[in-house]
């Protein structure tokens, strides 16, 4: 890529999310990163926030009791102009999670970082891609996911993807994990094909460029793609739904 | 009405500066500011002309309670602090921030509350592209515009109603106005207690020179 097409849109770094966002929705990548028509948090993911929180405090050497009020708390916030009808049952299944996390993650120890930022950076794109690694216990790395199903299995690529960044971004010999908590269960399960993984997200990158290097100009974009308006990117949100409405007439 | 219900004051009903109001009426998609003068309380339509600077920096959550028949009832934390317990069943989930009036829709500072679900959605959008904007303009707060609105259409048949989630936008990052000052109020308890002070209290920041080449002088 000889110049930056990521500029224009005032770009300046990737990350798993955006690159997911674009792989799985062309158009909700459109219309949140380049007509920024930003789509509000919904509760399960400000619920994986504040369980994230209260399992790191516990680890760090709070009680479980602390931890999960931190997590209530921090989740409270978070939804505090959230009209989401999914609050309460996030918030009920919050104490639960913050529970089985601490189980999950207590043999390894006190974590050496959390939430530590790393960059990648790959010869093909201008621009690096960076991530927060929810926790590190030396050279083996955590994400945390919490769900209402736990997974038997990695059923998820985008999860894997995240991971991946996070070994390749790393010096060292590093080892991923994705944990998966419910309110009465939990999973530990490794990454193993994080190489392929973050070569994935590489590739993303480099169709990202291509395809904004097409024009400065984003309505112009918008022409190239269509959306799906009953996905989970559009179905739970008006403001979304109407605005698609607007670019898109449909 | 009486003027209470039209007038925001410092603390739970407590005596305090008062700050007049903007309000957003969910159930038609309109916005508001409201004056009293000389014992007159007026409303003006400001809705297609709505351009503010929002204080985000300050804005504070928890429950409100409109339904008093007095001052509204305020149990609010500054955003990132523990929010209280709401004092009593009539307390709703709700938002209060200070605005800055754009020339055209006044010029002053105002008061924006609300429990309206609809129009809790629109600022929580617009909070959303605030928390992203600011990284890259830190110190700064957000001139907002209000562009549109969604209908949302809730219930059914005889139940079926629509209230209509205001649509706003940042149209830009600007210094602090001088005359937009927080500061923080008590928080409302239940019915029994004494209004408490707010746990978390934030420095008002530092007022700057509105050198900006809008209208927001």
């Amino acid at each position: 890529m000889s110049i930056n097409p990521f500029a224009a849109y005032g770009i300046e770094h990737l990350s798993p999310s955006s690159l997911n966002q674009f792989a799985q929705s062309p158009a909700s990548f459109v219309l949140t990163r380049l007509l920024k028509k930003v789509a509000a948090t919904g509760a399960p993911a400000h619920r994986g926030t504040a369980v994230e929180a209260g399992v790191s405090s516990v680890l760090k050497g709070s009680t479980l009791t602390d931890g999960v009020k931190l997590a209530q708390e921090n989740f409270k916030t978070l939804v505090s102009l959230s009209d989401d009808p999914r609050v309460e049952k996030e918030f009920d299944a919050i104490g639960g999670m913050v529970e089985q996390g601490v189980m999950a993650l207590k043999p390894y120890g006190e974590p050496t970082a959390v939430q530590e930022p790393v960059k990648l950076v790959v010869p093909e794109l201008p621009i690096p891609i960076i991530g927060f690694i929810d926790f590190r216990f030396g050279n083996v790395i955590v994400d945390l996911k919490s769900t209402h199903a736990l997974p038997s299995k990695i059923n998820n690529t985008n999860h894997e993807r995240q991971v991946a960044l996070y070994i390749a971004a790393s010096e060292g010999d590093c080892k991923g994990y994705l944990c998966y908590v419910t309110g009465k269960k939990h999973g530990v399960y490794e990454v193993t094909d994080a190489e392929q993984q973050a070569k994935a997200l590489a590739r993303i990158g480099v169709t990202l460029g291509k395809f904004l290097s097409l024009s400065a100009d984003p309505m112009e974009l918008a022409q190239l793609v269509i959306p799906d308006v009953d996905s989970f990117w559009f179905s739970n949100d008006a403001h979304q739904r109407q605005a698609a409405k607007e670019v898109w007439g449909i | 009405m009486s003027l209470f219900n039209e007038s925001v004051f410092a603390g739970a009903g407590s005596g305090g500066d008062i700050i007049p109001i903007v309000k957003y009426d969910a159930r038609s998609g309109r916005m508001s500011r409201s004056d009293y003068a000389n014992g007159e309380r007026s409303s003006t339509d400001i809705t297609r002309s709505f351009k503010a600077v929002f204080d985000f920096e300050n804005i504070e959550t928890g429950t409100i309670d409109f339904s008093t028949g007095g001052a509204p009832s305020f149990a609010l934390a500054r955003y990132g602090s523990p929010i209280p317990a709401a004092p009593s069943p009539s307390h709703k989930p709700g938002f209060r921030v200070l605005v800055y009036l754009s020339k055209e829709c006044g010029g002053d500072l105002r008061e924006f509350a609300s429990t309206a679900k609809a129009c809790l959605k629109g600022i929580n959008q617009l909070f959303t592209a605030y928390q992203q904007g600011v990284k890259q303009n830190p110190g700064k707060l957000p001139v907002v515009s209000l562009d549109d609105t969604v209908a949302i259409v809730t219930g059914e048949g005889a139940k079926k109603s629509t209230a209509y989630s205001p649509v706003f936008t940042i149209q830009k990052w600007v210094d602090r106005p001088t005359g937009l000052v927080y500061t923080p109020r008590a928080v409302a308890t239940a019915a029994t207690s004494a209004p408490s002070a707010q746990a978390a209290v934030s420095a008002p920041v530092e007022a700057s020179p509105f050198d900006d080449s809008d209208d927001f002088g």
